[in-house]
């Protein structure tokens, strides 16, 4: 059990070091494990969404 | 490399370890809670001024112009929340006996916040207390945050 958590857990701090470098794809799989979203976050992606709507996507 | 210096020679001079790991957990512990409070004050703020920014562009650029600087702060925040998660995680294996980065990872939670400090500072934002404190708390981990093993 505990192989598999620190298995686990090392693909997490993967993705991170991954997203820090820009990656967006490696963000969004750590945005969706993430426990508890940003509430900013979530009226960023609503934002995004009303400019696409007015600027074209 | 002179930063992690105070935190090595704890260790050696007076085998200190848990008291440094215990540190290190009250930074990250400080700056979620600053984090978590931050987000919710921030969002309506930030949804009025990208509201008011769209209605008043006429272009694309110009609304990316006149946003930067607030997404700035979302980016900064997401990056600040994922180097928080992932430090508590480092931290946990080490309290659990394993070997683990959890010094640098504590490191990426001050450069975070740092980064999301000025990035607040300059949308005009009150700092909230917890993010300053944990900032205080951390400065003996301040350090390199990179992806070099």
């Amino acid at each position: 059990m505990d192989d598999l958590l620190i298995a686990i857990i090392k693909t997490v701090l993967s993705l991170f070091e991954n997203a820090r470098k820009g990656d967006a794809t490696s963000l969004a799989l750590l945005m969706n494990i993430l426990p508890d979203d940003l509430r900013t976050e979530i009226a960023g992606k609503l934002q995004d969404e009303l400019d696409d709507k007015k600027f074209g996507g | 490399m002179k930063n992690i210096l105070p935190i090595t020679f704890c260790f050696v001079l007076s085998g200190c370890g848990a008291s440094v790991l215990d540190a290190a957990q009250n930074t990250v512990v400080t700056a979620h809670q600053g984090v978590m409070k931050f987000d919710a004050c921030f969002a309506p703020v930030y949804e009025a001024a990208r509201i008011k920014a769209r209605e008043e562009s006429e272009t694309r650029e110009e609304l990316e112009k006149r946003i930067a600087p607030w997404e700035t702060v979302r980016k900064s925040l997401v990056t600040a929340l994922i180097a928080i998660k992932t430090a508590a995680l480092s931290i946990n294996i080490a309290q659990d006996g394993h070997s683990s980065d959890w010094i640098k990872r504590t490191a990426c939670v001050m450069e975070a916040l740092t980064e999301l400090e000025k990035a607040i500072k300059a949308v005009g934002v009150t700092l909230p207390p917890q993010i300053s404190e944990a900032l205080k708390l951390g400065k003996p981990f301040i350090g390199p945050c990179k992806n070099d093993g």
